[in-house]
């Protein structure tokens, strides 16, 4: 359902994304893993419209998306994540939740926004926190907002940047969880993550970038036995 | 012709003035990460200061200016010290607004100090060295000479001091990369307090070399202020040379760009404008400036 | 909620009262405080809840000043009409910085809008033929009577239709987006904000407000001079309103304004030096209290426990 072909983008001299093409299709569960600066944070800000293109084409549902605005790639369903958590701090925690209730036309009354924005709060038990100020939830807590303020979206792509660094161990049992209950309910995944067993674990497919291109894609498995990938992370 | 070319001089003596405003602003930038909105206040309390050395204690106007230099490197050291080091210690949220906000307000604050302490009236300062000289049909003011000299040999100490010292090498490092600079063992805080001290005092030496060739006023350093913004942005925020080359140009911008107005008064009015409409376009079409890449941006 | 209702209800009884009390001067004194209270709550609106710091409210409250003005004196327009346009031309005025500043952020929408701000203010010097520049420009006054009190009135009627116009926004969900832009605006954009149209609509609803305290002030005070109207220091003066308020309230950029414009009166026989004191208390303030001195007490009453911990509080 969603395209990326030949893909490229240059940041004054440097090409941090070199051709790259990869499907994503209806329900999967993706995820991104390289090195550092490999180009994966880069390829979500390309998909969310942050970034424009320096070439290439992003497809979804059919339909061109390289060029639109975030705004407009947001309501067709494709929600993220930042690697930095990204909470409005002044604001509470239910009126982070509402933003993309109402920045999205046609979502019904705000009325049923709020019960559903409080109901996903509850999903996340963080539903006691809704009228605290954002600035002043825990970064684990922060998190889960993010990943909350996400699904307000409806999204059908979820694209999740690092969702388990500096996150406590039994919080990341938690995510995991939620992520296997979301792409449950038919959501789509792309997850870039350092964290190479709970991207091991939760994925059905792997890509594997380094400077920008992609090396390997496939089931974890073939992927962990692939030497260019050992290679890359290993190596030089 | 000839008034072309003492047109075209006169722009390169104010070019110069230009740049020893410019390049302290461009130093804070690189080394603070912020812009100084108090910069041009800075120009104005160097201007005072030396006027009353001279006129009060009788010291030579030229000994004045660099001990007006010295006053407000103090006056900048405090600014720093009380008002952004919070910046630094993580003791204030919204770093960027509180850096706009709180230098604007010094800004303030120096004004209405200098109204009240000094008058709302414009005063002359001492001449560094009266009478004129003449170069073949150019006939100049000797202020202006000693003035284009005086900052000339600042700018090269400048340089000197930034290229070939340890400290000019801290203050290198610390522009660059603020943590790593610390692993090395270097005090950013200090660098801070001496990087705003020194771009200030090139302001405050400016604002005192300027009391003798026009008139100083409370009101003085705004549009030096402004321009000297101008000039950066064009320039590429935190570029020494690019603060040189940008200050060269808008000082002939304006001389030259005064001649081809119509109405002779409303063009002295105009001539202010230049700057301003050149930061607005500059701002519009290459917001990282001629030179520069870097955007600003403290969180 | 309740409070606030109840609250301003009090504040706008007050404000009627005020006649009753004061006379000819103090009561100038309060036009001017409502004046100033209308500027710096649209700066807040534009500063404290879109974080958009400009500097140009006073240039654009000159802009609007300067052509209801010029249009009463040249070309005769009824002075309703003019009150109207003055507000207008700021409006479209603010809506091309707005669309010219999109781009920008932090210190180079500042830096523009001081530049703007100059622009306009030699500008209007400069053409001294048509505005009479430092020499002053004498406007019609919008009443015949030399009594203050239908003035008083007008700018108290003006003050609370405005503030209620912003209040509103405010609360809806424009609000909501303006403060989503400032806190982060990548993070906006990508859950659905259209964040240009609302950084515009910040700008044009703030300028046209900036514009309209502008158009009454030129038919009030009579004389215009661009300096006045418009210096650096003014602007100054303006955000120690708003700042000694709290950035974040327009009620604390209404009293912050009442406040500072009596205490300059009142302290009228220290001269400049009360305006050292303004300028001291904005950077103090600023310092050791970064939202403001009134809206904290304020928030202090209505301060909120922090709820009992949960797994997501474990920090790695
Ligand atoms: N906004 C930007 N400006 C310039 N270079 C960038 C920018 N964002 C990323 N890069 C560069 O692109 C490359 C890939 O970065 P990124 O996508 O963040 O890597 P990853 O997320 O895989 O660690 C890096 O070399 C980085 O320096
Ligand atoms: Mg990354």
């Amino acid at each position: 359902m969603l395209e990326v072909a030949e893909l490229v983008k240059d940041f004054g001299g440097v090409r941090a994304i070199n051709k790259l093409s990869f499907t994503v299709g209806e329900n999967e569960l993706l995820g991104i893993i390289g090195p550092n600066g490999s180009g994966k944070t880069t390829t979500i800000n390309l998909i969310s419209g942050l970034f424009k293109p320096t070439n290439g084409r992003i497809t979804f549902r059919g339909k061109r998306i390289d060029g639109l605005p975030s705004y407009e790639i947001a309501r067709r369903g494709i929600g993220r994540t930042f690697q930095v958590t990204q909470v409005f701090h002044r604001m509470s925690v239910l009126e982070n939740m509402m933003v993309p209730a109402l920045a999205v036309p046609h979502k019904g009354e705000e009325k049923d926004q709020k019960k559903k924005a409080l109901r996903i709060l509850g999903f996340l038990k963080i539903d006691h926190l809704r009228n605290e100020f954002a600035r002043n939830l825990s970064g684990g807590q922060q998190k889960l907002l993010e990943l909350g303020r996400i699904l307000m979206l409806d999204p059908d792509v979820i694209m999740l940047d690092e969702p388990f660094s500096g996150v406590h161990p039994k919080l990341k049992m938690n995510i995991h969880e939620y992520i296997k209950e979301m792409h449950a309910e038919g959501r789509t995944f792309i997850i870039i993550s350092h964290d190479l067993q709970s991207i091991f674990n939760l994925s059905q497919r792997l890509i594997v970038l380094n400077e920008g291109t992609k090396i390997c894609d496939g089931v974890p498995q073939d992927v962990k036995d692939d030497d260019r990938v050992v290679e890359a992370y290993l190596g030089d | 012709m000839d008034f072309f070319v003492a047109q075209a001089l006169n722009g390169l003596i104010i070019g110069l003035l230009y740049a020893l405003i410019a390049i302290g602003l461009s130093l804070i930038f690189s080394v603070l990460k912020l812009v100084n909105f108090a910069h041009g206040e800075c120009c104005m309390m160097g201007a005072f200061v030396s006027y009353y050395f001279s006129t009060l204690f009788g010291i030579n106007p030229l000994i004045a200016v660099f001990l007006s230099m010295v006053v407000v490197f103090l006056l900048g050291v405090a600014m720093q010290y009380f008002f952004l080091r919070p910046l630094y210690t993580g003791a204030v949220e919204r770093k960027d607004e509180y850096a706009i906000l709180i230098t604007f307000g010094l800004g303030i604050f120096f004004q209405n100090l200098a109204m009240s302490l000094f008058g709302p009236w414009t005063k002359k300062s001492q001449d560094f060295l009266s009478g004129v000289t003449s170069i073949g049909f150019l006939t100049v003011d000797n202020n202006r000479l000693v003035v284009s000299f005086v900052a000339i040999a600042i700018v090269l100490a400048l340089l000197l001091i930034i290229n070939k010292t340890f400290v000019g090498k801290a203050l290198r490092a610390v522009s660059q990369d603020r943590d790593a600079a610390a692993i090395v063992g270097i005090n950013s805080h200090r660098i801070n307090m001496l990087a705003f001290g020194v771009g200030v005092a090139l302001a405050g030496g400016a604002g005192a070399l300027i009391g003798p060739i026009f008139l100083i006023s409370p009101m003085m350093g705004i549009l030096p202020g402004i321009k000297s913004f101008v000039i950066i942005v064009l320039g590429g925020m935190g570029s020494i040379k690019g603060a040189i080359i940008g200050s060269l140009l808008l000082g002939e911008i304006e001389s030259l760009g005064s001649i081809y107005l119509l109405d002779p008064t409303r063009g002295l009015a105009y001539k202010n404008a230049f700057g301003v409409l050149l930061l607005a376009i500059v701002l519009l079409v290459k917001p990282t400036g001629l030179f520069g890449e870097r955007h600003v941006r403290m969180e | 909620m309740k409070k606030n209702v109840i609250g301003a209800g009090i504040a706008i009884l007050i404000g009627v009262a005020v006649p009753l009390v004061f006379r000819s001067y103090w009561l100038h004194v309060a036009i001017i405080a409502l004046y100033y209270a209308l500027l710096a709550s649209s700066w807040t609106m534009l500063a404290g809840f879109s974080g958009q710091f400009s500097f140009a409210t006073m240039a654009l409250g000159g802009i609007g000043a300067y052509t209801s003005a010029l249009l009463v004196i040249n070309v005769q327009l009824p002075m309703w009409l003019a009150l109207i346009c003055g507000a207008l031309a700021a409006t479209v005025v603010g809506l091309l910085i707005g669309v010219l500043v999109l781009r920008m952020r932090g210190p180079y929408l500042a830096l523009f809008t001081i530049a703007f701000s100059e622009l306009v203010r030699i500008t209007l010097n400069a053409e001294y033929q048509l505005t009479r520049g430092d020499m002053g420009l004498t406007v019609p006054h919008l009443y015949t009577t030399v009594s203050k009190t239908p003035y008083y009135y007008t700018m108290l009627g003006l003050l609370v239709g405005s503030l209620l116009v912003m209040w509103t926004v405010l609360r809806s969900r424009y609000g909501l987006f303006f403060r989503a832009i400032r806190e982060q605006e990548e993070a906006a954009a990508v859950m659905g904000v259209n964040v240009v149209r609302y950084k515009i609509m910040a700008f044009v609803i703030s300028s046209f407000f900036a514009g309209l305290a502008g158009s009454f002030f030129a038919h009030y005070i009579g004389t215009l001079t661009p300096n006045s109207m418009m210096e650096i220091p003014r602007m100054g003066l303006l955000i120690a309103m708003s700042v000694i308020g709290g950035i974040e309230s327009l009620a604390g950029a209404v009293a912050g304004a009442v406040l500072v414009e009596f205490l300059q009166e009142y302290l009228r026989a220290l001269e400049m030096w009360r305006f050292v004191i303004f300028g001291l208390a904005l950077v103090l303030i600023l310092r050791f209290s970064q939202n403001g001195l009134i809206y904290p007490i304020y928030q202090r009453f209505a301060a909120r426990r922090v709820e009992p911990r949960t797994v997501a509080d474990a920090e790695a």
